[in-house]
């Protein structure tokens, strides 16, 4: 009952795939190594894309590595594209006066992040109503100026896109599909014979396709703009500010509208990533979709065509669920009320992998955090709470930093930071990055390790007392993972999290607190289990020997990242002796072979640490960490 | 951990022992047993984790990860009718983590200093290595000098000639290596077992 809720006409989403160019084989870079596989490239640029929010955009949702270097790049896709009207309905000129200026503010802000879109044309913008959306505008840009692809793109300049827009209004004010019935290389002979003349293109355009009388009906205004973009010089096209400042377009509101420094921003329930989010929790399948577009040309390895995605399985699948679940209530004062609230969605007892996994339990938790990270800083307790429970990962990013305190101002403090001055620890830090979570794609990425050094950089160059130990390349590895566009937000919470978790461990000297952690911990195994305490005291099998880059890295050396997710899930909530604890459960979900093995083999174990369950770990971790005296626990550290 | 405090010299001196009160495998009759603690020294991302997991277990992994403190790997290798078994710590590379190597280093049999054969300042500092294990290792501890990534050979700031008479000079044994194409791993490793 509740699926028209669902039902946004703007959330609908398409896939476009295409193959980045492939290494010869056994090429390697100058230090000897294989090369970053293009498509790694691409997956670490494109991912920027999806913070690009306008209402004449299609968002990026997503970008999937495949096998052989394949690409799949899922964004919005909603309504038809033009050139599936054309020739079937008429556009009125106002039509296309507001349909040419929505083309332009959106081509303006790509511009304006030097995005150029390169592959503009009717099948590329989608009308929904009165609304235009230009869709695959990125391609160019992640895979840099068509660099990393095999396929032809050229030019650099934005005016491209200019031209582009001056054909797509000649085939709107035609309706008429330009040399339709003609080949590639025909329609290159075509534009190249039109560029030598000196008489008007679109004038020519229309005789061409037997349109000269509707071309004489044109206004005038319109026919400007179109000149104005045909012009054979791309430096001598307009670009998108100066058009949008034409009088024609006077009757369209500005732009100022979509201004998202508004005070008070619209709460939404939720929007199309958490749509796509849950639609491939509920077996959504990127395979399946209709094929939409022309064929693939097989001589290039560009295909042109786009799958819609049928979301039907997510809609039955929430069929059931009711309309008070889209509104939680989290502040409640009347029972009454609190009495009509639906039953919860029962999950407890299931395992943790599997609660993420359930599409329904994360619709739920979904809605309910993001009421409660609308509300933060008041809502802090509830999340709190909630988060004791789990978090869902799609919200894990930002669920962390209210833990962690961010303040609203971390963009600026992040702006302020030099970040680029050479230091005597840039060549430590250059040779950690490339071993740093390189099995994970974002992480292995040339962006993404161009940010790992500035956040890295920038948190020493904040912090003067504190120095680069092997390990915080590490550390900072989840912020970065979870914050992957927000450079700023990442080292936020990497500077609130050292304080309040690793205080004193980066210390030019930290001799004293690591010794201190050490100690406190072999007394917690005395503690809690004496008979390994001396099992490995007799074996001489010290913390010293294995558990520093434990502590000192809070398991983030130690862990691949979805382990150290969970981990940090709970440690965040924790204070700095729970790493302790988890050493400590460690140590018990091993203690078997500990118990009956020598130094050597004990060693071992550690050097190549075998499968460790985190949730065990996290309860059992839970557990002493509550039902230990505190005089167990290091000190506590600064707030 | 710049100040190597009384607890840690303690820790130390309690691991040299170790190795001497090892217990034997049961039943050792059949050739000798001998074991060897080996520690590997060195400027960070010269190669040492990678030269260990070649000889340990015959790999080489392009992301090796950085070591933090230390790790611990062994190896049997049987030598004629002698069964050496390698108890090796690769060692953490930053100078920051300096203050732990002694942990490590004290009590060890031998040890391979590692420089990478494109970088001068990493030869610089195994030079410092070798002085150090000289003035405070065991006397009879047999030092080798390895010049890793000798894939890299066109990219090469240290010439072969130059460290060899470096190391005829301190009696070390030295090779050029790849932990990538594998040459002289082994070797270097069995030539310290001998
Ligand atoms: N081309 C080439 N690269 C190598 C070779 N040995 C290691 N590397 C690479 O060099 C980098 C550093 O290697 P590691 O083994 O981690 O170096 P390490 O000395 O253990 O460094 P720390 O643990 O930081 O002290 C890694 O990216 C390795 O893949 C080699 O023989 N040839
Ligand atoms: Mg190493």
């Amino acid at each position: 009952m509740t699926v028209p809720h669902l039902k946004h006409p703007e959330m609908y989403f398409g896939a476009i795939t295409f193959f980045a160019k492939q290494h010869k084989e056994d090429t390697c870079g100058s230090n000897g190594l294989p090369l970053t596989p293009n498509s790694i490239i691409i997956y670490g640029k494109a991912q920027i894309l999806k913070t690009i929010k306008s209402p004449y955009l299609c968002q990026y949702l997503d970008i999937i590595r495949g096998k052989h270097e394949r690409t799949v790049v899922v964004s919005q896709y909603c309504g038809q594209s033009l050139s599936n009207y054309l020739e079937k309905n008429t556009f009125t000129i106002e039509d296309i006066k507001r349909i040419a200026y929505q083309i332009l503010t959106g081509l303006n802000e790509l511009h304006k992040k030097n995005i150029i879109h390169r592959n503009l044309s009717s099948d590329n913008v989608l009308l929904l109503e009165n609304n235009v959306k230009l869709f695959n505008y990125g391609l160019y840009y992640m895979t840099d100026n068509g660099k990393l692809v095999s396929f032809p793109i050229f030019l650099t300049n934005p005016k491209v896109d200019i031209w582009s827009l001056g054909i797509i209004l000649v085939e709107l004010t035609l309706n008429k599909h330009l040399w339709h019935s003609l080949k590639l290389g025909q329609r290159i002979r075509k534009i190249l014979s039109l560029l030598q003349s000196n008489s008007s293109i679109f004038e020519r355009i229309a005789r061409e396709h037997n349109c000269y009388e509707l071309y004489l009906e044109i206004p005038q205004e319109v026919k400007e703009i179109i000149e104005l973009c045909l012009n054979v010089y791309p430096q001598n096209r307009p670009s998108c500010e100066e058009l949008l400042q034409k009088e024609v377009f006077n009757s369209f509101t500005k732009p100022t509208e979509f201004n998202n420094k508004k005070l008070c921003q619209p709460f939404e329930i939720f929007t199309i990533n958490e749509l796509y989010h849950w639609w491939q929790l509920a077996g959504g399948d990127l395979i399946e979709g209709t094929v939409l577009g022309q064929e693939r040309n097989p001589a290039t390895l560009y295909d042109p065509r786009i799958v819609v995605m049928p979301l039907d399985t997510l809609y039955q699948r929430f069929e059931n669920i009711p309309l008070e679940c889209y509104y939680p209530l989290i502040q409640c004062k009347s029972d009454i009320i609190a009495l009509a609230e639906p039953p919860p969605y029962d999950a407890t007892g299931l395992p943790l992998i599997i609660k993420e996994r359930d599409p329904e339990y994360q619709f739920h938790r979904v809605i309910l955090f993001r009421r409660l990270l609308h509300g933060y800083p008041f809502t802090k307790d509830l999340i709190i709470k909630e988060a004791q429970k789990d978090i869902p990962p799609l919200l894990r990013g930002e669920i962390w930093a209210t833990l962690l305190n961010i303040k609203s101002d971390y963009k600026k403090q992040y702006l302020r930071i030099d970040k680029f001055t050479p230091t005597a620890t840039d060549r430590q830090i250059e040779v950690d990055i490339p071993r740093c979570h390189q099995y994970n794609e974002l992480l292995s990425s040339a962006e993404g390790h161009k940010k790992l050094k500035r956040i890295l950089k920038a948190w020493i160059y904040q912090n003067s007392q504190y120095v680069y130990w092997q390990g915080l390349d590490s550390l900072t590895a989840p912020f970065l993972y979870l914050n992957f566009n927000c450079e700023a937000k990442a080292f936020a919470c990497l500077s609130h999290f050292v304080p309040k978790f690793l205080h004193k461990f980066f210390l030019k000297d930290n001799s004293a607190v690591i010794e201190e952690y050490l100690a406190k911990f072999s007394q917690l195994i005395s503690f809690h289990d004496p008979e390994l305490a001396s099992h490995l005291y007799e074996i001489n099998f010290y913390p010293q020997l294995f558990a520093i880059p434990w502590f000192l890295t809070l398991f983030s050396h130690v862990f691949p990242l979805y382990k150290i997710l969970h981990l940090w899930d709970k440690v965040l909530l924790g204070d700095s002796s729970y790493s302790l604890h988890i050493g400590l459960s460690v140590l018990t979900q091993l203690r078997d072979r500990l118990l009956t093995s020598g130094f050597n083999e004990c060693i071992l174990l550690f050097s190549d640490l075998p499968e460790v369950d985190i949730e065990k770990c996290v309860i059992f971790s839970m557990g002493t960490f509550n039902s230990t005296p505190k005089k167990y626990n290091p000190p506590r550290t600064r707030k | 951990m710049v100040a190597a405090d009384e607890d840690r010299l303690a820790a130390a001196d309690r691991m040299a022992n170790r190795s001497g009160t090892a217990q034997r495998p049961n039943g050792s009759t059949q050739g000798k047993i001998c074991q060897f603690k080996l520690v590997l020294l060195g400027e960070s991302a010269v190669g040492k984790s990678s030269l260990v997991l070649r000889f340990v277990k015959g790999q080489f992994h392009e992301y090796q990860e950085s070591t933090i403190g230390a790790a611990f790997l062994t190896q049997t290798i049987c030598l004629d009718d002698t069964t050496v078994k390698f108890e090796i710590w690769d060692t953490a590379g930053q100078e920051r983590y300096h203050s732990l190597a002694p942990m490590y280093y004290r009590g060890a049999q031998a040890a391979i200093v590692v420089y990478d054969i494109t970088n001068q300042d990493t030869f610089g500092r195994a030079k410092t290595w070798v002085k150090e294990l000289q003035r405070q290792a065991s006397p009879n501890i047999v030092i080798a000098l390895a010049g890793n990534k000798q894939d890299l050979a066109n990219k090469r700031m240290v010439e072969f000639e130059e460290a060899q008479t470096y190391a005829d000079e301190n009696g070390l044994l030295f090779m050029e290596t790849s932990a990538k194409t594998a040459m002289n791993v082994n070797e270097i490793f069995l030539a310290i077992g001998k």
